[in-house]
């Protein structure tokens, strides 16, 4: 809208409303109390306020984490680890919201908690991005499991990796291919050795470190549910069924590294 | 606003506390408001003159809200008019409580909100009625416009309310006013109904067109709705 067109919706949405309650002060009292006209402002009153306070929950799961108001401001919702959200994600964030109006503590954690998240967003796992910071496009990094390590990245338990510890690998995935090859072997290396502690196991001699990172990155977006376990699965599937014939006089070994403890 | 005099009988005083707890409570709500226009495309003035004139949380939310997504002029004003019917309604509890003339009415007129019709009918009393009004009214008038200022100001300077959680704040505010509003059955029907017109419009048609499809059903429904609900309906129309 031009500031023109601006002012004159201000003004002329600002008239009707003055209007509305000025004829409410001078009406005659016997007309407004009648129960059909009562009952029928009543009922305007909540259609329209469910609705605004129903669309954010349903634009954001169809427009994967934006409203209206959020797109004005060149936000999105997304999950922890920068993928679209669902409408559960949806729903769980607009089911806090409930709680946080009666009960603002709700958005203390806005102030503490990094990335200025809600109490919903906490619960929901999910945060709003500044899109425009990171230009027009916004799209999720997906770590598809290299080929034939499918079933070692199901098999991965991550469950005791933070969001936090999740983020700080994500972001070194994501420079490695920026690095020199020296700085990309020592960077991978380092973090894959404080990774297997955390892990609970030994990184087999054969894995190298960057292919590592990346299975464990591929795990944690399988328990988050970005990537869909029953694929990685089939993915593991097909790689051993090519594996099968093993004509180039290789052992199979690549396709089938999955020993005790993954 | 006046302080109480250590004269002031133990039910005024309370009024006053009651008036200014509400006043803080809803002014606060201006500071998202603020941003939110700036944000939206509104000038600082146009946030400003806004909320002078409009003086009404809930349509100034949703004008905001659908000029900042591109809707029409003429959508963003006929939703703010559809929201701002209750204050109409408001009006006819008040005026004869209030019995004011001239000027004075239309004073009364524009300070007629949620809020302060909220403060005004809990009162036992005319006189406290009165003075729980006009407190109420003035005081949401001073510090709403206030951090409407503050916000917009903050918001331009800022340029990033976004990360204060401000799109929760719209959206509180509003389920604030709709919770106490769920009494009846047939209020609980014609929310359901407004759910599903949200689910099923929205990818469909531009913003501000389902505000109007659920308004229309409201209308409807309450029109040709049966007559057990009315006596309810007519005292729910109070706010909580």
């Amino acid at each position: 809208m031009s500031p023109t067109t601006i002012w004159v919706t201000v003004l002329a949405g600002s008239a009707v409303c003055l209007a509305l309650k000025l004829a409410g002060h001078v009406v005659p009292g016997t007309w407004a109390a009648h129960p059909r006209v009562a009952r029928t402002a009543a009922l305007v009153t909540v259609a329209l306020l469910v609705i605004l306070v129903v669309l954010p929950i349903v634009s954001e799961t169809l427009w994967r984490g934006r409203t209206p108001g959020k797109w004005a401001m060149g936000i999105r919702i997304v999950t922890m680890d920068g993928s679209p959200i669902s409408f559960r994600h949806a729903m769980v964030r607009g089911v806090f919201q409930l709680i946080e109006v009666y009960v603002p503590i709700g958005l203390v954690p806005l102030v503490f908690a990094r990335r200025s998240r809600r109490l919903g967003d906490l619960v929901a796992g999910t945060f709003g991005l500044a899109e425009r910071s990171f230009g027009s496009v916004v799209t999720a990094t997906v770590f598809t499991p290299p080929w034939g390590l499918e079933d070692l990245v199901a098999g991965l338990d991550v469950s005791r990796m933070t969001d936090g510890q999740y983020v700080f690998l994500r972001s070194v995935l994501l420079r490695l291919v920026d690095m020199s090859d020296a700085a990309r072997a020592h960077v991978s290396g380092q973090v894959a050795a404080r990774l297997e502690p955390l892990l609970g196991l030994q990184r087999p001699p054969w894995l190298a470190p960057e292919q590592f990172l990346v299975c464990v990155a591929g795990a944690l977006q399988v328990r988050s549910g970005t990537l869909d376990r029953a694929w990685v699965l089939e993915q593991g599937r097909i790689a051993r069924a090519a594996a099968q014939p093993a004509a180039w006089g290789q052992p199979t070994a690549w396709a089938q590294p999955v020993g005790s403890g993954w | 606003m006046p302080a109480a005099p250590p004269t002031t009988p133990p039910d005024e005083r309370a009024v006053v506390r009651q008036a200014v707890s509400v006043s803080v409570a809803t002014g606060l709500y201006g500071l998202s408001l603020g941003a939110l226009a700036v944000v939206a495309g509104l000038s600082v003035w146009q946030a400003v003159v806004l909320s002078l004139l409009m003086f009404s949380g809930g349509s100034q939310f949703a004008l905001v809200g659908i000029v900042g997504t591109g809707g029409s002029a003429a959508s963003a004003v006929a939703t703010a008019g559809l929201l701002g019917i209750r204050n109409g309604f408001y009006g006819v509890q008040l005026s004869p409580l209030l019995a004011v003339r001239s000027w004075r009415r239309v004073l009364a007129a524009h300070l007629t909100i949620d809020e302060s019709t909220a403060v005004a009918t809990a009162q036992p009393t005319v006189r406290l009625a009165r003075l729980g009004f006009w407190l109420t009214g003035a005081g949401v008038f001073v510090l709403w416009n206030a951090f409407v200022l503050a916000g917009a100001l903050a918001g331009n300077a800022l340029g990033d309310p976004k990360r204060y959680g401000l799109d929760a704040a719209a959206s509180a505010a509003f389920l604030a006013l709709l919770w106490p509003r769920l009494r009846t059955a047939l209020a609980r029907w014609v929310a359901a109904g407004a759910v599903v017109v949200a689910v099923v419009l929205t990818p469909a048609v531009p913003s501000g067109v389902p505000v109007l499809v659920a308004a229309v059903l409201a209308v409807v429904v309450g029109w040709w709705s049966g007559r057990e609900d009315a006596a309810r309906a007519a005292t729910d129309e109070e706010p909580a």
